[in-house]
């Protein structure tokens, strides 16, 4: 959508109190805090306020689509964000139509407001552990792929379902769940733990 | 039990009863549609006011029809319209739901319309043009509902929400499951497809049952086939069926949990 004069009636309705990306900023986050007739102002990831005056001759584009379901590493917790469906206009992300859950090293999940720094943990989704790693790391819980994360006990979830746990002294995952033993030894084919 | 009984819904003996496939359609049209000097609406077609609409856009909602019957009223339809501005009619804004009758079918029926279409969500939404990213049409492996398939039927019509690319809430006051993907179109090439595939999905969903048994490769390709063998453009990615599926394999499989 073009940021021109003409459309700040919609730039409100769709983008206010929202984060989006621009198509001129790459991979860099905006958060819009108030639309006026003349200008849209807001904060930068790094805090900075800003203000962007509609310009038609060369106007800004929003270059952003809501996020996939996915995990992704933010610090010491795996997290989930998913969409939520809902009534209401907003096209760049909000606490209305995504929310973000991390997983605690006792299989429970919490949720958690959206920020820069979550969302910047999931626009630049650092790569995924491996099982090994992720036992022996002293991370809450760990991203194993974009659908399983496993805690640090050795609990593995597929979304926020439990499939699958590890017995680190025989050194065997347990399948819980057998319907997902082809995809949990996918997974895990690198692991020199048995999958039983 | 069938829909009409669970909900206990007075409906006409003709939807509850039907061996065919019925199906509705809610047109929007922008740049003030209006039916053509000496044209007059079809009796099968109401048209009213939608505020989500701009440019004196309106809402046509057809009534339940057979196949053969929607199809071609939606022709004339579109035929006998006039509009301000004919580039503009069917913007982005614009959407073409489709509600299929359900009355007549048992309610493990919509559990397997449900898990066949949530196999195949991507390919759905290939059909259809910028629809994947809708805020009024989520598609469901995006959300937290695949974590719910495994509960009853009933529960999950109960707890479902209306702006999910397939809604399930219209069975509770219509019998019908709401199809939201497809643009606003005047097309009847991409309507009729759209239909079709529909209409093969209802077709499949009450001839198989899907389980943790049944749910093998060669199941799933056959149940793909049958379902998109109107679109020759979605039958070309035969050979990627597997990966293109599998978050949605994934999803189905939380059903039997």
């Amino acid at each position: 959508m073009l940021f021109t004069t003409e459309n700040w009636a919609d730039i409100q309705r769709y983008y206010e109190s929202t984060y989006l990306k621009f198509r001129e900023g790459g991979d860099k986050l905006f958060y819009i805090e108030n639309v006026t007739p003349g200008k849209v102002e807001g904060i930068l990831e790094d805090k900075i306020k800003f203000e962007l005056y509609l310009d038609d001759e060369h106007p800004y584009e929003v270059d952003y689509v809501l996020p996939h379901k996915s995990y992704f590493q933010h610090g010491e917790y795996a997290c989930l964000l998913q969409r939520t469906p809902a009534k209401q206009y907003q096209r760049g992300i909000c606490n209305k139509n995504t929310k973000i859950y991390f997983l605690d090293s006792n299989g429970k999940f919490g949720t958690m407001d959206l920020t820069f720094d979550i969302l910047s943990s999931y626009v630049n989704k650092p790569k995924v552990s491996t099982l090994e790693e992720a036992l022996t790391c002293d991370k809450r819980s760990c991203v194993l792929s974009s659908r399983f994360a496993v805690t640090h006990n050795g609990n593995i979830f597929l979304d926020s379902t439990s499939v699958a746990a590890v017995d680190s002294k025989s050194r065997t995952i347990h399948v819980k769940k057998k319907l997902f033993s082809p995809e949990i030894k996918e997974l895990l084919k690198t692991s020199r733990m048995n999958v039983a | 039990m069938k829909i009409w009984e669970v909900f206990d819904m007075a409906a006409d003996e003709m939807y509850k009863n039907s061996p065919v496939f019925i199906a509705g359609v809610e047109c929007e049209i922008e740049s003030r549609p209006r039916m053509k000097a000496g044209k007059s609406l079809s009796p099968y077609f109401a048209c009213v006011e939608d505020g989500s609409l701009r440019n004196n856009g309106r809402e046509f909602i057809s009534l339940p029809l057979d196949k053969e019957t929607l199809l071609t009223s939606f022709d004339h339809l579109q035929a006998d319209l006039t509009f301000d501005n004919a580039q503009e009619a069917f913007s982005p804004r614009t959407s073409t739901h489709v509600h299929i009758n359900c009355l007549n079918m048992e309610l493990e029926e919509i559990k397997n319309l449900l898990l066949l279409y949530a196999l195949f969500e991507d390919f759905f939404f290939m059909m259809t043009e910028n629809r994947r990213d809708n805020i009024h049409c989520v598609p469901l492996t995006e959300t937290y509902l695949p974590e719910k398939y495994s509960r009853p039927i009933d529960y999950l019509i109960g707890n479902w929400h209306k702006y999910t690319a397939l809604n399930l809430l219209p069975l509770r006051t219509q019998g019908t499951v709401e199809f939201r993907h497809l643009h606003g179109t005047g097309n009847s090439q991409t309507f009729k497809k759209w239909v079709d595939t529909l209409s093969n999905l209802w077709e499949l969903s009450r001839k198989v049952t899907l389980t943790d048994k049944t749910l093998v490769d060669e199941a799933i390709i056959t149940w793909w086939k049958f379902i998109f063998k109107d679109s020759p453009e979605i039958l070309q990615y035969q050979a990627v069926v597997p990966s293109v599926i599998k978050n949605s394999l994934l999803d189905v499989k939380l059903a039997f949990i």
